[in-house]
């Protein structure tokens, strides 16, 4: 609670990012939006047991934050919050999943650590893409492309509105949350048993707000739907880079290069 | 070009928040309407453009009776800016902000731009077109919602305290533009200077009623009715 205003600022750190120039920024965002499904759903295609074929996909994030000029730890920083997920998630295969699928350096691995380790590597790699495409793309960019993909009028205005007002939300909980300090000195945090009016109070001033942007909505036509502007047009290189990376990554894919590599090398 | 005949407005809960208040606004004039906190200056620049409608009495705007049918119509005609940016400013960029309501209106896209250009220059802020709107500073938040009402290019301005949160330059910057827009302006304010420098004609409202109403060096330089409708006299006049 004490670092509210921090959290104001991280949440805008990924829109400063975005507004960049770089070769990936400047790409068009419906592009950027195929390519990054594209490489989520190759990714979690994988079999949980072939960790050898997820491991050059570990490219694309390095290559494109390179290309892209994205420091690496505001994005590191949020893929934290993702990772114990996972990790709570995939833990369970280490304890009942203990057949030895190979050794290494005299160490015997299990298919359950296996699958652990490939489950940590995919959400790594899936969270890391969209968190790329959010750094190298405006939200008004990907609100408009969403809605060009036909996905409903609805859940378009959810995202905008989540993401507009989070901030306004985080800085009244710390209006309040300043305020309940300041009558309450002896407390670094809210008490439990204040929590409850805490965020109920919170929650009853979100309705209000609520309530004034509809009637300020309402109050310019609004009646239900609306359009973004799209001026953004498809060019020669946005063409290349979705063909290119498409072949690419549908390579990489259905070739285990790791594989390839250690018979090559004779590992 | 506005008429308000005997309204009454309550709330759900039975509260009435106005009762019988009348009066008039003629084309091109700019109106404060004053009164202490809940005296229901809010309520009734909601009630005018439907959010809350009248149980009783008529609203209508250049003749155009305020009903449920014609809202539409009606909130082209009259734009609301509301007394907090952020409850009106919600797109992912100010262009967006501002093309909202032309194209909720069905304007071309062509037709959008150019309204959203004509109101950003009216309020000398196109500078701003692609800055995201929670970004903004107070006094630039208040003018892009100001911006974002006129690109309907409504006959009729209704603004809800439009210059709380401004310092004093964004407060002084504000007035020099309402003073240029040639638009009939019903202001609701605690901004007694402001109603007494930039309006011809005053309405106090005190607990839901219409308490006082003229020109406004006439009634807010009245010490004693001031003091009855729980207001001061305005801070210039003071020292």
């Amino acid at each position: 609670m004490a670092h509210i205003k921090n959290a104001v600022r991280d949440l805008h750190t990924l829109e400063d990012l975005a507004a960049g120039t770089t070769v990936i920024h400047r790409l068009h965002p419906l592009v950027k939006i195929i390519t990054t499904l594209l490489y989520i759903v190759l990714v979690i295609s994988f079999n949980r047991y072939n960790l050898s074929g997820l491991i050059p996909f570990v490219f694309y994030p390095v290559i494109l934050m390179a290309l892209a000029e994205i420091p690496y730890r505001p994005l590191f920083y949020r893929l934290l919050v993702a990772l114990p997920f996972a990790f709570f998630a995939g833990i369970s295969n280490v304890f009942f999943d203990r057949e030895v699928a190979l050794y290494l350096g005299g160490m015997a691995f299990s298919y359950g650590f296996i699958a652990f380790v490939s489950l940590l590597l995919k959400t790594f790699l899936t969270v890391m893409a969209v968190l790329i495409l959010a750094a190298t793309t405006s939200l008004s960019q990907i609100s408009c492309q969403l809605a060009r993909l036909k996905v409903p009028n609805i859940l378009v205005m959810q995202i905008i509105m989540t993401y507009r007002y989070l901030g306004v939300l985080i800085h009244e909980a710390y209006t309040m949350f300043t305020a309940y300090i300041l009558r309450s000195p002896q407390h670094k945090v809210i008490k439990m048993k204040d929590m409850g009016s805490f965020l109920g109070g919170l929650l009853l001033r979100s309705f209000d707000r609520a309530d004034r942007l509809y009637a300020a909505m309402k109050c310019r036509g609004f009646g239900g739907s609306f359009t973004i502007s799209d001026d953004a047009v498809v060019k020669r290189a946005d063409w290349f880079y979705l063909l290119g990376l498409t072949a690419i990554l549908l390579v990489l894919r259905y070739v285990n290069f790791s594989v390839w590599l250690g018979n090559s090398l004779n590992i | 070009m506005l008429n308000i005949e005997n309204i009454q407005v309550e709330y759900p809960d039975g509260l009435k928040a106005l009762t019988k208040v009348s009066l008039n606004v003629e084309k091109g004039q700019n109106v404060a309407v004053v009164g202490a906190n809940g005296a229901g200056k809010s309520t009734l620049i909601l009630s005018i453009v439907g959010i809350m409608l009248p149980q009783m009495g008529s609203i209508s705007i250049d003749g155009m009776r305020v009903n449920k049918q014609n809202l539409r119509e009606i909130r082209k005609k009259a734009g609301v800016v509301f007394q907090n940016p952020d409850d009106q400013l919600f797109m992912c960029n100010v262009y967006d902000d501002i093309a909202f309501g032309p194209r909720n209106y069905k304007f071309t896209e062509a037709q959008t731009d150019e309204r959203v250009w004509a109101s950003l220059a009216a309020l000398g802020v196109e500078h701003l077109a692609e800055r995201s709107s929670h970004k903004l500073s107070g006094g630039e938040k208040r003018r892009i919602a100001i911006a974002a009402v006129l690109a309907l290019q409504p006959e009729l301005l209704l603004l809800d305290e439009p210059t709380s949160f401004l310092d004093p330059k964004a407060r002084r910057k504000l007035i020099e533009t309402f003073t240029e827009l040639p638009l009939t302006k019903l202001i609701a304010t605690h901004d007694l200077d402001m109603a007494l420098d930039l309006c011809e004609k005053v309405i106090v409202l005190k607990e839901g009623k219409v308490f006082a109403e003229g020109v406004p060096k006439e009634i807010l330089l009245n010490e004693e009715l001031m003091q009855e409708s729980g207001l001061e006299l305005p801070l210039s006049c003071k020292r």
